[in-house]
């Protein structure tokens, strides 16, 4: 687990994203969640499966 | 008849009448609009009334109908839109103040389908700003009501569309669905809600929260209903890249009231680890019911589909921040708390991210494809919770604290990431009088089947007769 997202940080990370720097004090929080789910998600063995959904259902096999 | 007593029609009662011409549609759209201007100044499930355009579209209904050129089972029947469903010189809002201003030049596919069809449209109904959240306690139209208790939350996103319903105030909605947003609101408030298989109902003219993950699909009192709106709305379009390529079936025929030969699946695992214990008591009292029905019931596993939740949110905000960049960038101060600092933190995710997110959403649909190998559908609840009441943030269930967002949609999701039909219908209430859903989930493209169990269910138990006290 890495360190969690102090608002200096957020601060950044929304510069960086093209946010307004006066809209970060409540999105550290925000950030660290959002971090949070993405880094289960990454423990999670996905090698034998490839993005494959933006076609209709009906054209699967 | 009187407003009142045309309170809980539902559309196939409705349609015969209106066919024998003992009920007009002007009749039946008067009484709806009449129980609008008197029950929605509390409610706050409409955006915006359409009573004149419902009242010339009643009345050339009835013209129509005088003279043998009957359209079918809507053809005069009120209905009401989520006001994200585009209506051609109608505000479409998206609940929102960024799009308050919003006249479409063009109906949505399923909008244009429905005034084919002989539909009325009484109104654009209430949701959570932008539909992404599960209150319907929005900032800028107001804060919706559950009919069945004042002071609780419809659900959401489409709560105004599942409050109309169950107040009836509309015999039908179409609502969207990205992570349970037709189906949670339908269990709250004790009215049917199905998602149909990804690709059925064109998503052409909804306006997108999350492109892969939206669905449109029907909000009604029965099973039945919910059937003909789905017939009436189903349809290749090829202006939808992932419109389906599928000719469905009569859904009404496939209706029976039995299950025999019915394989049904319940979740082993993850389905019932956090939920609340009166809504586990009354969903497993409705598995027994299948049984009695005829269906055979028995345990599955869904490898991996603890992963859902955190899968369905990376897509869909993703997906989400991706479209209001423009907005966030340019006008943050026009969106409600809880929407615009999730939609920023959003923008933090990376493309592997996402990448990431949809990789493990193919394991899940996998998963899925084995379980629908051994049986042909699975049930749960809708949701692990009754409706909270408005302004709560998080719940207590079996010694966890929850957020309302994320228990909400715990179970709901997974049929968003599949792309698989999914059906709410009422199946009891609890001790407080708040109605729970059953939830049925089929294979892609069984949305007749799904139909079909609920169906078999609706009728054996009755609960979808109920209607909210005092309304």
């Amino acid at each position: 687990m890495t360190d969690p997202i102090t608002p200096d940080v957020a601060r950044v990370l929304a510069d960086w994203s093209g946010l307004r720097a006066d809209t970060t004090p409540e999105l550290a929080a925000v950030f660290e969640t959002f971090r949070r789910r993405v880094e289960r998600l990454y423990a999670i063995d996905v090698e034998p499966f490839e993005f494959d959904f933006l076609r209709p259902l009906s054209d699967e096999p | 008849m009187s407003p009142d007593e045309l309170r809980g029609l539902t559309i196939t009662a409705a349609a015969r009448l209106l066919r024998a011409r003992k009920l007009s549609a002007e009749e039946l759209t008067r009484a709806c609009l009449d129980r609008i201007q008197r029950l929605d100044g509390t409610l706050k499930a409409f955006i915006t009334v359409t009573a004149d355009l419902a009242l010339t579209r009643a009345r050339r209904a009835d013209r129509e109908i005088a003279t043998r050129a009957y359209r079918g089972p809507l053809h005069g029947i009120p209905i009401t839109l989520k006001d994200i469903y585009c209506t051609k010189g109608i505000r479409t809002t998206a609940g929102s103040k960024i799009l308050g201003d919003f006249v479409p030049s063009a109906d949505a596919t399923a909008t244009a389908r429905l005034a084919a069809a002989g539909a009325v449209l009484v109104g654009k109904t209430n949701l959570h700003e932008f539909a992404a959240g599960v209150t319907t306690d929005n900032p800028h139209f107001g804060t919706c009501q559950n009919p069945w208790k004042p002071g609780y939350i419809p659900g959401g996103s489409s709560g105004g569309s599942a409050a109309a319903v169950a107040a009836g105030l509309g015999l039908a909605s179409l609502g969207s669905d990205t992570g349970g947003s037709i189906r949670i609101p339908a269990s709250f408030c004790g009215i049917v809600g199905h998602k149909p298989t990804y690709g059925l109902v064109p998503r052409t003219g909804i306006l997108p929260e999350s492109w892969s993950l939206d669905h449109g699909g029907p909000m009604t009192r029965t099973v039945a209903d919910a059937a003909a709106v789905l017939q009436a709305i189903a349809g290749h379009d090829p202006r939808d890249p992932s419109s389906a390529r599928v000719r469905l079936p009569n859904l009404q025929r496939a209706l029976r009231p039995d299950l025999a030969g019915v394989r049904v699946g319940v979740p082993a695992h993850y389905y019932f680890d956090v939920i609340d214990p009166e809504v586990e008591r009354l969903v497993r009292a409705a598995i027994d019911r299948l049984r009695k029905l005829g269906a055979s019931v028995v345990e599955v596993k869904i490898p991996g589909v603890e992963a859902a939740l955190d899968t369905c949110f990376v897509v869909a905000w993703a997906e989400a921040a991706h479209y209001h960049r423009r907005w966030l960038l340019t006008r943050p101060q026009d969106y409600g708390a809880d929407v615009g600092t999730l939609l920023k933190g959003a923008l933090l995710y990376l493309a592997s991210d996402y990448l990431q997110a949809q990789r493990v959403r193919a394991r899940i649909r996998h998963s899925l494809r084995e379980v629908f190998r051994r049986v042909d559908v699975l049930v749960s609840p809708a949701t692990p919770l009754p409706a909270t009441p408005i302004g709560r943030l998080e719940v207590s269930l079996k010694g966890r604290t929850v957020s309302v967002l994320d228990v909400g949609a715990r179970l709901t999701c997974v049929a968003n990431l599949t792309g698989e039909p999914a059906c709410s219908v009422p199946c009891g209430f609890t001790r407080a009088g708040l109605p729970v859903g059953l939830m049925v989930h089929g294979p892609a493209f069984a949305d007749a089947k799904v139909l079909r169990v609920a169906h078999a269910y609706e009728q054996a138990c009755g609960w979808t007769a109920h209607f909210p006290g005092g309304l």
